[in-house]
């Protein structure tokens, strides 16, 4: 075990530049989620981590070692591919041991290791089986045991729960975060999965065409999103925007839609002069049905319904304030209908607003 | 629904039937020159011209011994055995190692080297025949055995390598990665964990590379003169005469000389299980 850093890590590829100078430290034993968009570079951060991909610039230290140039088997980190990358010529119990024979673990050792692992992801059946006779799930499980029985420093995954279907990727989530109680290994894990990432992370990284725009624990991740991007990014159904100017009071206005007043924090702001263009951001759930009966008031608004999706445990509807499509998550079996009229409040303190220009959270 | 069942079977009958038909006919036009070799080993020297197609009346065995001593070919087996091994212990290991080293380090020169390939693959050898020559003969190896072994090798290493190449290249990226991960050098991620993978790969160069070394008559007509260092292409020229041929025996060398390319691929085929890299990736 060990913390994991890196400092101004950056990689091109001929002339083209795909992660621009990361700088991240994951402390002993934390485990960190790198989440973002296809392409953003995130496999290729963890690929320059685990020696895989030459580090253009910049320094990574595992533990109090730097390790920018060392072969990856000297770097002492496991990592979980994507597509598992078993080794098929060897059996189940071959495959988890090899690392340690690699490394000139005694036998007997190796034996009684792999076995303790083995029992741990209850593989214990299938240890002379080949990867072929084996399930996606069962591939999993190997991949994960051939990863901790070597007890490295940090583990590395690349969206490892990915290629499974819904019920099992539920459930290796909730092994995996057990596994990290357990043993407690410093852990940098890819996902594309926000459930993942917000579940089983301390800290959330949002990573961007190269850049790091937030790393912040899950929750503050999703309250107090920095920047327009990491709100669009974390939740769904994702945070609804509307186009909106400063106004007197302070308050904000939609454009062609309502004034709504701004939380009190916000409204305390330096700069918030009339006449400023902003991004208003406010999340589904912070949209509910108006109690009937309500007076008309600041947050109370109607809008004509343009589509329902009734999910089961909730009811999505969607609807235009001014310009701006907005969806509102409403209670089971919402009675709401296409092309009725419906009146919503708006919980004004959870709105957030963002620069226009620089999208930078204000 | 039952319509719709059975519409699909009789769809599916005519193109079964058509793909069999055609492998059948594959399979007689590979076979039947084998087979009439050996029936032919079989007869008489009047028989052979009397009844060309159909099967030996009285089946002559004795033409077996009776062309190995005459032919000499215990010694030509040999010389072949050792021409051919000679050949396999060179280019098996040279073109997988290069074929690794292009298709999964990053060096400077990569693509060329992989460009010289196919250069090595368009030129043909005949071409080459007269400079291969005047260099074995500079380098005084002319009428040896070892000389046979670094032309056929030189003259498969180009094809066999990019052969390797493109098996190295269906194996994916991340075996390698995690054997690396796990502790393995460049090295030993070969040798462990690569190399077992691509000997499909291996199997199929062996067939390639051992028939061609077996069977090649040309230059190891022009390199040769010792009657005692002939392989056996050269040495079955003994059996045709200015005036007439043994037909029989010469069949007889012949079929021997078969059996060796046999039992190679025999032993080959073993290797090309299909799903050998099966359950290495997602599933
Ligand atoms: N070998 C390579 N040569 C050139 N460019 C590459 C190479 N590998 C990746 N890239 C580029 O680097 C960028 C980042 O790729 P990377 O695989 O890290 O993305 P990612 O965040 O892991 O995406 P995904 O979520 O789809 O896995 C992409 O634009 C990709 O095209
Ligand atoms: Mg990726």
């Amino acid at each position: 075990m060990a913390t994991l850093a890196l400092s101004n890590l950056t990689k091109a590829w001929s002339g083209k530049t795909t992660v621009h100078g990361i700088d991240l430290e994951i402390p002993d034993g934390a485990f960190v989620a790198l989440v973002g968009p296809s392409g953003c570079g995130k496999s290729t951060t963890l690929r320059m981590i685990a020696g895989l991909e030459e580090v253009t610039a910049g320094e990574i230290r595992i533990g109090d070692r730097v390790v920018t140039h060392d072969e990856p088997r000297d770097r002492g980190v496991s990592m979980v591919f994507q597509n598992y990358a078993l080794f098929p010529h060897m059996t189940v119990r071959d495959n988890i041991g090899f690392g340690l024979k690699m490394r000139g673990v005694a036998k007997d050792e190796i034996r009684r290791k792999v076995e303790a692992a083995a029992e741990t992801l209850e593989l214990t059946a299938l240890l002379d089986r080949r990867p072929n006779a084996l399930s996606g799930g069962q591939r999993q499980r190997v991949a994960m045991g051939r990863a901790i029985v070597r007890e490295p420093k940090a583990f590395l995954f690349d969206e490892p729960l990915s290629n499974l279907d819904a019920q099992l990727r539920g459930q290796m989530r909730a092994e995996l975060k057990k596994l990290h109680q357990s043993i407690g290994t410093t852990t940098l894990y890819v996902t594309h999965d926000q459930v993942e990432a917000m579940t089983l992370a301390d800290t959330v990284v949002v990573m961007r065409d190269g850049r790091i725009e937030q790393a912040a624990p899950p929750a503050e991740i999703y309250r107090n999103p920095a920047t327009k991007f990491v709100a669009g990014f974390v939740g769904t159904p994702r945070m609804n925007f509307s186009e909106a100017e400063i106004v007197d009071g302070p308050a904000l206005r939609l454009d062609r839609g309502p004034v709504l007043p701004l939380p009190p924090a916000l409204a305390a702001r330096p700069g918030m002069t009339p006449g400023r263009r902003v991004t208003m951001g406010l999340r589904p759930e912070h949209v509910g049905a108006a109690v009937p009966g309500t007076p008309d008031g600041p947050g109370i608004v109607e809008a004509r319904v343009e589509l329902v999706e009734t999910l089961g445990a909730e009811t999505l509807v969607h609807v235009r304030l001014g310009t701006a499509p907005i969806c509102a998550k409403l209670g089971p079996f919402a009675a709401a209908k296409e092309g009725e009229t419906v009146r919503l409040e708006l919980e004004t303190s959870e709105i957030r607003l963002f620069d226009t220009e620089t999208e930078r959270a204000l | 629904m039952s319509t719709m069942v059975t519409e699909g079977r009789r769809s599916s009958i005519a193109p079964r039937v058509a793909s069999y038909l055609l492998m059948a006919i594959m399979a007689v036009l590979a076979l039947y020159p084998l087979v009439w070799m050996a029936l032919g080993s079989l007869k008489s020297g009047g028989e052979f011209y009397t009844n060309i197609w159909g099967l030996p009346a009285d089946p002559q065995w004795r033409n077996f011994p009776d062309a190995w001593v005459r032919g000499g070919l215990g010694i030509k087996f040999l010389n072949s055995a050792i021409v051919t091994f000679g050949t396999l212990a060179i280019t098996l290991p040279v073109t997988s190692i290069a074929a690794y080293a292009i298709t999964s380090m990053d060096f400077r020169g990569r693509s060329l080297a992989y460009g010289a390939l196919l250069l090595g693959i368009m030129i043909p050898f005949g071409v080459t025949a007269i400079p291969v020559f005047s260099v074995i003969a500079q380098l005084g190896l002319l009428n040896t055995r070892l000389a046979l072994v670094l032309v056929y090798s030189a003259q498969a290493v180009a094809f066999s390598t990019f052969l390797m190449c493109a098996f190295f290249q269906s194996l994916p990226a991340e075996i390698e990665e995690a054997a690396r991960l796990e502790g393995c050098t460049r090295f030993s991620a070969f040798w462990r964990v690569m190399l077992p993978l691509a000997r499909p790969g291996l199997a199929a160069q062996a067939v390639f590379v051992g028939t061609t070394a077996w069977n090649e008559y040309f230059l190891a007509s022009l390199i040769i003169r010792d009657p005692a260092r002939e392989t056996i292409p050269v040495g079955l020229v003994s059996f045709t005469g200015r005036y007439a041929t043994d037909y029989p025996a010469l069949f007889a060398a012949l079929t021997m000389a078969t059996l060796p390319l046999l039992a190679l691929y025999l032993l080959a085929q073993k290797q090309f299980v299909a799903g050998l890299t099966g359950g290495a990736v997602k599933g």
